[in-house]
């Protein structure tokens, strides 16, 4: 009983939602989308090294949309309620319901975790704060604790039936999350392969991985969240309702129709009949039926026939159909032509002659056609050349001269000969950390030059050598760089001089680099 | 602020509109600005961690 009710009431919820359309959902989206921005720019600049010095803002501005949200999420809760139980909507001033809504949702913050740890308080406590955010909805003079008192009830009562509702729906949320994820995953897969550009996200590292599952998550929330709301303000409106009877009235508004009908038919019969009667009937029915006391019988309908959706579905097909009649017509034109063309010097069946000129210009528009197929074919086949490396004396071009302690100075804006005459001179003068990182350099300049490393600033060695492994046949240099940058980090930030016999591995490394690279 | 219909004429729908409400509102939005500070800095521990 209770799971079917459930069930019921989700299913409502949704067409209710569905019936209330863009105006209630935008006003959704207004408040949660700036604190999913604000959530997703916290999550960024935590991952970044100077991410403490953002801290601060970044918690400024989540509080500051979480407060938006608030607002605005008790205003769309307010516009759900106002469409079940039309006039209950009390107009509050915005401070005062800002205020309140910071104030309940901000218990939220505190509670929820532990409810969520727990699991089992879980939809009750949602359900406790989502009907928070329908509150102030009468003017009283103890606001904030009758506020918890009605939502502690609304969260309460019937709980099997709440929890059933919050799994189903959390469910919803994880398969809307694996959705939005796949489309992630997918997305610069297919730019990179219709591209040839590989980008942070196509590569899919540990720090876009994370990114990626903080994007799917709040995605799934901004889509499953308005839901809940109007779940949770359906619930409270039923629970009302058994005390102030709105739903009866609802159901009574709806058969309130029939005697009206009845009446209308009625009211005149004396003084016209026959097709008078009908149509006098038709046009009292629609006067009636346009009047603001039963403007509840359009919205009915509208709500399951023409929503947003459906219009959307409408204009959509009528659009395909306006372009499947033109490609209609411009196809039957191009045959016809082709057969007027095909005809050549012969006579016409129909008996219209055919033009000498129109047969040429197929001829010729044939023989183009083929040469650029078979172009198209021969270059689709011939080997993909690799673009030229870029040239060493362009990148040594801005004359950067050579230092080793500078470390603003990109590897490749020196020749790798340079670093490594620079390193043999460290060496002969027994400056082996000053050697190592020539040694380095050397490597990187060299790597960039050959177009198997982009060369830039902020990356790290690791990034490097992930880097290199994904080149084809790079396992001996990928080997022989990563030999070559762990004696460097050892020489370098270890603030030590290399022993003989580690030069000598260096050395080699970094030949066996130049080999096989 | 404007105060709650009925509670307008009291003294205390009069101190809740003007003094209570804000005071509380400051303190929810200090307390939620602490929570995500604090989810802040969870978060930069994880990452060193």
């Amino acid at each position: 009983m209770n799971r079917n009710r459930s069930i019921e009431l989700l299913e409502e919820s949704l067409q209710i939602l569905r019936g209330a359309g863009a105006p209630v959902l935008l006003q959704y989206w207004t408040g949660s989308v700036p604190f999913a921005i604000a959530l997703l720019l916290l999550l960024h600049d935590a991952a970044l090294s100077w991410g403490a010095a953002l801290l601060l803002r970044d918690s400024l501005a989540c509080t500051v949309a979480f407060v938006w949200l608030s607002y605005w999420k008790s205003r769309t809760s307010r516009s759900l309620f106002a469409l079940l139980a039309p006039g209950s909507d009390v107009p509050v001033a915005w401070p005062q319901r800002a205020l309140l809504q910071t104030i309940f949702q901000t218990l939220k913050l505190f509670v929820m975790p532990l409810a969520a740890a727990s699991i089992l308080a879980w939809p009750a406590a949602s359900a406790f704060f989502r009907t928070l955010a329908l509150e102030p909805p009468f003017p009283e003079v103890r606001p904030i604790r009758n506020a918890f008192g009605r939502a502690f009830t609304a969260a309460t009562q019937r709980y099997s039936e709440n929890v059933v509702a919050f799994l189903a729906v959390a469910a919803l949320t994880v398969i809307t999350c694996l959705n939005v994820l796949v489309a992630l995953f997918l997305l610069p897969g297919l730019w990179k392969m219709l591209t040839g550009y590989e980008t942070d996200w196509s590569r899919l590292e540990d720090p876009t991985l994370f990114g990626l599952l903080a994007v799917a998550g709040v995605a799934g929330w901004l889509l499953i969240d308005p839901w809940i709301q109007t779940y949770c303000v359906l619930r409270v409106f039923y629970q009302n309702a058994r005390t102030d009877g709105r739903d009866l009235l609802r159901e009574i508004a709806r058969l309130a129709v029939v005697p009206l009908l009845c009446f209308l038919a009625l009211a005149s019969p004396g003084r016209v009949t026959g097709e008078a009667t009908q149509a006098l009937l038709n046009r009292s029915i629609d006067r009636v039926s346009k009047s603001p006391d039963y403007g509840w019988l359009r919205p009915q309908e509208s709500k399951t026939d023409k929503g947003f959706l459906a219009d959307l579905a409408q204009k959509v097909n009528a659009g395909v159909k306006v372009i499947e009649t033109r490609i209609e017509t411009w196809g039957r034109t191009f045959t016809n032509w082709l057969r007027r063309g095909s005809r050549g010097n012969q006579p016409a069946e129909n008996g219209t002659s055919p033009s000498p000129a129109h047969a040429r210009q197929l001829r010729w528009i044939l023989i183009i056609l083929a040469i650029l197929i078979c172009g198209a074919i021969i270059a689709l086949f011939l080997p993909a050349r690799k673009a030229p490396p870029p040239n060493p004396d362009s990148a040594a071009g801005t004359a950067v001269a050579a230092d080793v302690l500078n470390e603003q100075i990109l590897p490749s804006d020196v020749k790798h000969e340079e670093w490594l005459r620079l390193a043999l001179e460290y060496l002969a003068n027994n400056q082996t950390r000053l050697a190592a990182r020539a040694f380095y350099l050397a490597n990187l300049s060299y790597l960039g030059s050959q177009g198997m490393l982009s060369l830039s600033l902020t990356k790290t060695n690791k990034v490097y050598e992930r880097e290199l492994a994904r080149q084809p046949k790079s396992s001996e240099s990928s080997t022989a760089f990563i030999t070559c940058n762990r004696l460097y980090e050892r020489a370098w930030f270890g603030m030590r001089e290399l022993a003989a016999e580690q030069i000598e591995l260096l050395k080699g490394a970094a030949d066996q680099l130049r080999h096989h690279a | 602020l404007e105060a709650p219909a009925e509670a307008r004429a009291s003294g205390i729908g009069k101190f809740f509109a003007k003094v209570l409400l804000p005071v509380l509102g400051a303190g929810a939005f200090l307390g939620a600005w602490f929570v995500f500070y604090l989810i802040g800095q969870w978060l930069l521990r994880s990452k060193s961690g």
